[in-house]
């Protein structure tokens, strides 16, 4: 009896720690409130985004940078610059699937930092990769779309109205990993909806969490 | 008729010896010190383009320098994003506009920062070849080129060339190398040499 209350103390903390929310299947799943969602926020065509980034750090210090993004949706692959406000390069990487470090300076000379900011932008401008899993709506109303990504890791894209989404990233025991909330965004092709963020909040749980606030100053449209 | 004449003669010469000092404040160190010795303050509002190889079009910001000797600054970007980093008394701070007030900035790359805003208070105190990160060669044409010493310091700034202005103790534009494919270019304009400056604005946002 003793080893039962155990066991169904720690099958009760597991899921205590798990936050993934369930989803309730629309009644039309082809809804434009879950087609939406199912699109998400993500540009269309390729783009270099200019974004003024403020960064909240463990202990709530805040540092200001500059990212500068050029991204290709279609092929998966990104070029990220950042600067320090007056324009000196600290850290500059490729991503095509891998990541290859141009430049980088102390503090942002890591491995870990240039795979989770690969992992950031990825989240933040590419849909997700894999397949949708199930789509409807959350507990609040929200139509929601959840991918499974090739790793087996859960992505849900929540439609929560003009222009607010919100990406959660879950880890492989389900709890939140980081969660994506574009604030504002401008449609960029009327015809197809496609939008682009004008303010974008990551924030990575966990620990050390870390928090970034991104507004957008410049988005040049690359080709069509 | 007579005090006439030898106003237009004293103007003549005034502007004779201000044309010689101009060609030669420029011609060795020794001039830029004595130069740069006569400057108290400097004022300039400056245009900045950041020309990258994946740039479709050079990043452009605004801005304006003020210096007041011997080592107080105040960098300050109005456009696109309105920050502002100020040097004084050996302290670097740097504060960003957000939502319609100035917050301070605790990020470690001012460690990076305090390192260029110290050079640039070097510069316009006219010592350009006593530095202990570059060295310094002066080229015809007003031109300063700058190289690193170490090569640590290599990897953050590759080279930067100093065009000087034609007017004493004033610097043209700034280009700033970092690698092959990224440049940082710095016009000055309106430039005030010797105006009084509060010392506030090296201190705090005003």
């Amino acid at each position: 009896m003793k080893q039962l209350l155990l066991l169904l103390s720690v099958l009760g903390l597991i899921l205590s720690c798990s936050n993934l929310p369930q989803v309730y299947p629309a009644a039309d799943s082809a809804g434009p409130q879950t087609d939406r969602a199912c699109r998400g926020p993500f540009p269309d065509g390729d783009w270099q985004l200019l974004h003024s980034i403020e960064a909240t750090l463990p202990g709530g210090k805040k540092g200001f940078l500059m990212g500068l993004t050029v991204i290709s949706p279609s092929n998966r692959t990104a070029h990220c610059v950042i600067m320090t406000l007056e324009g000196f390069v600290v850290f500059d990487a490729l991503y095509d699937g891998q990541i290859t470090v141009k430049r980088a300076l102390a503090p942002f000379d890591s491995e870990v930092f240039a795979n989770g900011l690969l992992e950031d932008i990825n989240l933040i401008f590419f849909k997700p990769s894999g397949s949708i899993t199930t789509s409807g709506s959350l507990k609040s109303g929200a139509a929601v779309c959840r991918y499974q990504k090739p790793d087996g890791r859960l992505v849900d894209i929540i439609s929560q109205g003009t222009p607010v989404w919100e990406i959660r990233q879950y880890r492989p025991d389900n709890r939140l990993a980081q969660t994506v909330k574009i604030m504002s965004a401008k449609e960029t092709n009327l015809a197809d909806h496609m939008w682009i963020a004008d303010k974008i909040e990551l924030k990575a749980h966990g620990s050390p969490g870390y928090t970034l606030v991104m507004d957008l100053v410049e988005a040049v449209p690359l080709k069509k | 008729m007579k005090k006439k004449k030898i106003y237009h003669h004293l103007n003549g010469a005034i502007f004779l010896l201000t044309a010689l000092m101009c060609i030669g404040w420029a011609d060795s160190w020794e001039g830029l010190k004595t130069a740069a010795g006569t400057v108290t303050s400097v004022g300039a509002r400056f245009t900045q383009e950041k020309h990258m190889k994946i740039l479709a079009r050079p990043l452009v910001s605004e801005g304006v320098l003020l210096f007041q000797g011997p080592d107080s600054l105040r960098w300050e970007y109005t456009h696109p994003i309105q920050s502002i980093l100020l040097l004084h008394n050996g302290k670097t701070r740097r504060l960003v506009q957000k939502n319609g007030s100035f917050v301070e900035d605790a990020s470690v790359n001012l460690q990076a920062m305090q390192v260029v805003v110290q050079e640039i208070t070097q510069w316009l105190n006219g010592r350009f070849d006593d530095n202990p990160i570059f060295t310094a060669r002066l080229e015809p044409g007003r031109k300063i080129v700058m190289v690193p010493r170490e090569e640590s310091f290599a990897r953050f700034i590759q080279r930067i060339e100093i065009l000087l202005s034609d007017r004493p103790a004033a610097i043209k534009s700034v280009m700033i190398f970092e690698s092959e494919d990224s440049f940082t270019r710095l016009d000055f304009k309106d430039v005030i040499l010797n105006q009084k400056l509060d010392d506030a604005l090296f201190r705090k946002v005003k």
